[in-house]
């Protein structure tokens, strides 16, 4: 009989042992961190604003679960274990999106760099070959500094893409194009009028 | 969930009950082992009637409130225009997420929810006051981008008027008036867009440079109004007015700072006109092909009607004059033009101006209308005084 009450004890000992001292799953804690961390490396607070916040939510009730099971007799990290890895996910998640959103950002930028010089090319090239003489003289000279303008506010574009400012250097860009467009279109009508005056 | 004792039915538990009953037994009366019995399930009930109305539910509620509470912060721009204020509530809500999940782990009976529903209670009062301030900031930055990107629009057409009169050949001042209107094109972009505090980035980058730009015309100004040649500037208007007084006929100034002519008769100040001069703008004419407008004292020679010349009227001046040709020598032993130049010639007061630019080669230009008025005026031998600056003209304004 006492070897019977004896074992019995040993077993729930043993019972409360294995399950109260069930661990943290600190790997896929861990991983989670980490990888919000690498979210925040890529930008993802200003590029994926929306990603990252849902990202640090996850890892908060994750973290909130971690913390509820560590106050319990009988511990049952499942659910811990489950949260952290959607937090781990919604994180990359955020990252994947944040190097997407950039590069979409940056592509745009770029197009707009090269549209802005493309049309400052054609505006110089329309004044180069637009008809002088003494009425025309003072506009050229005034185009002719309107581009040499541009030409420098699209160096402030290629500047601002230098420092990852791609929407900045994009807004510049499309200004400096619509501006040397309009250069080109001013100029050709000139020319279209000078032509015209000539019938 | 709590489970209730067994009811006792061990040998231990019935020696007890045996004896007693003995003792307690009463006619009608329960047995001592149903009265046990009886007092075990009373304080079993009590028991559990205690537990779980000790016990309490989380406040789901109150959390979904607070929660609730950060989004709509979230959706009203607290980010953008009240991030601090929305980290807090964040954090508190978190905070607040935390207590409720460690109390709902605890026993039944031992379960505390006070600090969760006052931390949710807080997350929910910062969020809404992150919504308020997000909501008056923008508001504030808006008006204030409107504000800014009107007052650059306004101050970029002044400048680009005041340089066309300072200096319309500065390259400098050119690059910073094109990228203001590259600020203005990016900040009017930024409204529509609703991003305010970008759109007042780029105005104020904008007006900066505007100031950049006042800065050098208030210099070139400056000179001007203390320009060497202001006594010679000086004279010829008033030998141009005291001519006008003496005959009593028609002189005109030209001002070249201000491109204005101002008519005189009889000595008096009869009408003002803005007017184009050369391309050179304020340099003083010395020679063929440098586009500038001549100064000096100066007389009508020819009168030329419609038909007559390519710029609808004009009135031929006598440039150069034997100051001229004086300044042109001078010029030419010292190397400073180059070998083969002339004075040039050909100077005008004609018509086809009204362009507020300056572009011709070194004429004076109004247009065709006023040029009809001052042809009634006009005769061979008209005084006109070409100067840079007229010290006398107190009505320009400047």
């Amino acid at each position: 009989m006492k070897r019977s009450w004896f074992g019995l004890a040993v077993l729930v000992m043993a019972l409360v042992t294995v399950v109260a001292c069930g661990k943290p799953p600190q790997e896929d804690i861990d991983a989670a961190k980490a990888a919000l961390e690498a979210a925040k490396t890529a930008q993802a607070e200003k590029w994926a604003d929306t990603d990252y916040q849902t990202a640090e939510s996850s890892l908060s009730a994750a973290q909130a679960e971690v913390d509820a099971q560590a106050q319990k007799w009988f511990k049952n990290y499942d659910k811990a274990k489950e949260l952290m890895t959607t937090a781990k996910a919604d994180a990359e998640k955020a990252a994947a999106a944040a190097v997407a959103n950039k590069e979409t950002a940056r592509n745009e930028a770029t197009t707009a760099i090269a549209d802005a010089t493309t049309a400052i090319e054609a505006a110089t090239t329309a004044l180069a070959g637009a008809p002088k003489g003494k009425d025309t003289k003072a506009d050229l000279e005034l185009f002719k500094q309107d581009l040499d303008g541009l030409a420098a506010t699209l160096t402030e574009a290629q500047s601002a893409m230098g420092s990852e400012d791609y929407n900045a250097a994009k807004d510049k860009a499309s200004s400096v194009k619509e501006k040397a467009t309009s250069i080109s279109d001013q100029i050709a009508q000139a020319a279209a009028k000078r032509a015209g005056g000539k019938k | 969930m709590i489970r209730l004792p067994r009811l006792p039915r061990s040998g231990l538990v019935a020696k007890s009950s045996r004896g007693s009953e003995r003792s307690s037994q009463t006619p009608g009366g329960s047995t001592p082992r149903r009265r046990d019995r009886r007092g075990f399930l009373f304080a079993a009930v009590a028991f559990l009637f205690l537990a779980l109305s000790g016990c309490e539910s989380p406040p789901l509620a109150i959390l979904k409130g607070a929660r609730d509470a950060v989004e709509k912060a979230r959706r009203g721009e607290a980010a953008r225009y009240a991030p601090e204020e929305l980290n807090q509530a964040v954090d508190v809500l978190r905070r607040a997420r935390r207590s409720e999940a460690l109390e709902s782990a605890r026993l039944a009976f031992r379960r505390d929810y006070r600090e969760t529903v006052s931390l949710a209670g807080e997350a929910k009062l910062l969020a809404v006051r992150s919504e308020r301030l997000a909501g008056e900031r923008r508001v504030r930055v808006e008006r204030d981008a409107r504000s800014e990107v009107a007052a650059l629009r306004e101050l970029l057409n002044r400048s680009r008027e005041i340089k066309r009169f300072l200096s319309p050949r500065d390259p400098f001042v050119a690059r910073l008036q094109v990228g203001a209107g590259v600020d203005l094109e990016v900040a009017r972009q930024r409204l529509k867009e609703k991003d305010f505090p970008g759109a007042l980035e780029a105005a104020r980058s904008g007006s900066k440079r505007i100031h950049q730009v006042d800065q050098i015309l208030l210099s070139s100004m400056v000179r001007y109004t203390a320009h060497p040649d202001l006594p010679f500037w000086r004279r010829s208007v008033e030998e141009a007015i005291r001519r006008s007084r003496t005959d009593g006929d028609v002189a005109f100034v030209v001002d070249k700072l201000r491109r204005r002519m101002t008519v005189y008769r009889s000595g008096k100040k009869e009408k003002a006109y803005s007017v184009d001069i050369g391309l050179g703008g304020m340099d003083r004419k010395l020679r063929s092909g440098d586009d500038a407008t001549p100064e000096g004292l100066y007389r009508i020679q020819e009168i030329r009607g419609p038909g007559q010349s390519r710029y609808y009227r004009a009135f031929l001046l006598d440039y150069p004059n034997e100051q001229d040709r004086r300044r042109f020598e001078t010029a030419r032993s010292n190397g400073w033009i180059p070998k083969g130049a002339h004075p040039g010639g050909l100077i005008e007061i004609h018509g086809e101006g009204g362009r507020d630019q300056d572009w011709t080669r070194g004429c004076v230009a109004l247009t065709n209308a006023e040029m009809d008025e001052i042809s009634r005026w006009v005769k061979i031998g008209t005084v006109v005084a070409i100067v840079g600056y007229n010290p006398r003209d107190k009505e320009a304004g400047w």
